[in-house]
């Protein structure tokens, strides 16, 4: 009858003791624990010297953006690319309004802005050096990189 | 994270390049691609510097900040003059911030009245403006919130439309969203309104909004930004920033803003310098959201071309625990001391009885106490040689 008494004050004073464990974040905020890039990772593609998105475009997004919320870590670089055409200043703009338009289409889904970076790179980081329209059109897109 | 070089008059400028090359790959080996890499962090540092020295200039105010300093050391008259100077000067980011203390600062010397006219422009500013518990006396939170609620809920709704779609709006110096956006309950009375997306030139206007405009509904503003972007070929050489560029007080300021564009929520600082002929490494890690600095760090740094590995092992094993833990969660440990102010605040912080190490040894001890006692006692029964006879 002792022993048990015993053993349910030790168990009790061991459970105490356990719950105040002094509250320190693990590393998982810096992104330590591996989280599924390839559901947010992949590129939106524009057509010629366009940045609005179609429906389809919108409901992929959605998907993103509840991946997103699940994983609220993490922090996405929009990568804004174009094609060669034109001047190297307006195809930055383009890129980042393009970059802009998927920032704001994922905030209408509920994503915090802050935790979406806008890039452009215009012109200056092509996938290939073919002027074919099919590698042209592989070039009007935004990537995204997941933090 | 982001790790970005720090140059001042006294920094070597190869060195602390290359260590902080360095270190930033040490990083990205234990905290993976959560740490950006030199190449990203390259590019988006000269893709965000030049919007957030424009706004890092802005934000700074010598005004707010004396006269918090002045509360938080009980210099109530001094911090009164101050911030009274500061809210008439009407600037949009530190306006509501003014109003906040100026209210506190009434309170503390029980000018109630003058206060809660102070809290109700900060509230007209801001509506969802709120003070944190945590660090605050309770009586003039629940005497703000008491404030809060008298305040009246209409007003007048505003929609906001920009050309780049996604552009931030900001209202009063407080983030709202992204264009296009409307935002409700707006009250009567000045305010001002700015609409900014980085490489553009900022959009500002100051609208003075009568009973008559919220009576008749929405108000629609439309803004048009122009592109600034003179040289898109420029690439910085510097992964980082300089006391030139931001001045000594700016630091924490400019680093905590490049950080929020960099999507980033610690942002490490790293300056190799030379101090009476010895190399030495200083680090400064700020926190982004609380736009504050952990209590900076030296590393003596001898021989640093070779001992490099070593090096960026002990400055990573010296960094760690301050990323693993909430800074607001034991702020006199690690807050950097001219930073205190802003989270300690008058009046202790109380942890709840349960948090508090104290409790948790006392009701062992009592515990175990109470369980030798117990054992005593049933021993003592058990062999029946108790002399007490309960007739």
């Amino acid at each position: 009858m002792r022993s048990r008494f015993f053993y349910i004050l030790f168990v009790f004073v061991l459970s105490m003791v356990g719950c105040h464990q002094t509250h320190v974040r693990s590393a998982s905020h810096l992104g330590k624990e591996k989280v599924e890039k390839e559901k947010v990772e992949g590129s939106v593609y524009f057509r010629f010297d366009r940045w609005t998105l179609t429906p389809e475009q919108v409901d992929l997004l959605a998907q993103k953006a509840a991946f997103l919320k699940a994983n609220k870590e993490s922090t996405i670089i929009l990568e804004g690319h174009t094609d060669y055409v034109g001047s190297s200043e307006y195809n930055l703009q383009l890129g980042d309004r393009r970059a802009r338009q998927i920032k704001l289409e994922l905030f209408k889904q509920g994503i915090n802005p802050g935790r979406l970076v806008v890039m452009s790179y215009g012109k200056d980081r092509p996938l290939s050096q073919s002027h074919s329209a099919e590698a042209r059109q592989n070039e009007r897109r935004v990537d995204f990189k997941m933090k | 994270m982001v790790v970005l070089e720090y140059r001042n008059k006294n920094s070597r400028v190869s060195e602390t390049s290359h260590f902080t090359d360095r270190l930033r790959e040490e990083f990205r080996r234990r905290y993976g691609s959560a740490v950006l890499s030199t190449d990203e962090t390259q590019n988006l540092v000269s893709y965000y510097k030049e919007g957030v020295l424009k706004d890092g200039k802005e934000v700074s105010s010598e005004l707010l900040e004396e006269g918090k300093k002045a509360y938080f050391q009980l210099q109530l008259s001094d911090a009164e003059e101050n911030l009274s100077k500061l809210v008439k000067q009407e600037s949009e980011m530190t306006q509501v911030e003014g109003y906040v203390v100026l209210g506190l600062t009434h309170f503390a010397q029980n000018k109630q009245k003058i206060a809660e006219e102070d809290f109700r422009e900060a509230l007209r500013l801001d509506p969802a403006r709120t003070l944190d518990p945590r660090f605050f006396p309770p009586k003039v939170v629940k005497f703000f919130h008491q404030v809060q609620e008298r305040q009246k809920k209409s007003g007048s709704t505003i929609r906001v439309e920009a050309d780049p779609q996604g552009s931030e709006v900001w209202v009063n110096g407080v983030f709202k969203g992204l264009a296009p956006l409307v935002v409700s309950n707006f009250p009567t009375g000045r305010h001002s309104v700015r609409i900014r997306a980085n490489h553009y030139y900022d959009f500002f206007k100051k609208i003075n909004l009568s009973e008559e405009q919220a009576e008749k509904g929405d108000v629609i503003l439309r803004a048009k930004l122009s592109w600034n972007l003179k040289n898109p070929q420029k690439k910085e050489n510097v992964i980082g920033f300089s006391s030139d560029e931001v001045g000594e007080d700016g630091i924490v300021s400019f680093s905590s803003t490049l950080g929020r564009d960099l999507g980033a929520s610690k942002v490490l600082l790293v300056s190799v310098e030379s101090e009476q002929g010895k190399q030495v490494i200083h680090t400064q890690l700020v926190d982004v959201k609380l736009k504050t600095s952990y209590k900076p760090d030296s590393f003596g740094a001898e021989n640093i071309e070779e001992r490099s590995a070593e090096l960026a092992s002990q400055v990573m094993e010296k960094m760690s625990p301050k990323l693993d833990t909430a800074l607001e969660e034991n702020p006199e440990k690690y807050v950097a001391n001219r930073y205190q102010g802003d989270i300690v605040l008058i009046g202790h912080h109380r942890k709840p009885l349960y948090k508090r190490p104290f409790f948790w040894v006392l009701l062992a001890a009592a515990a175990a106490g109470g369980g030798v006692a117990a054992a005593l006692a049933g021993g003592a029964a058990s062999t029946g040689t108790l002399g007490v006879v309960f007739q």
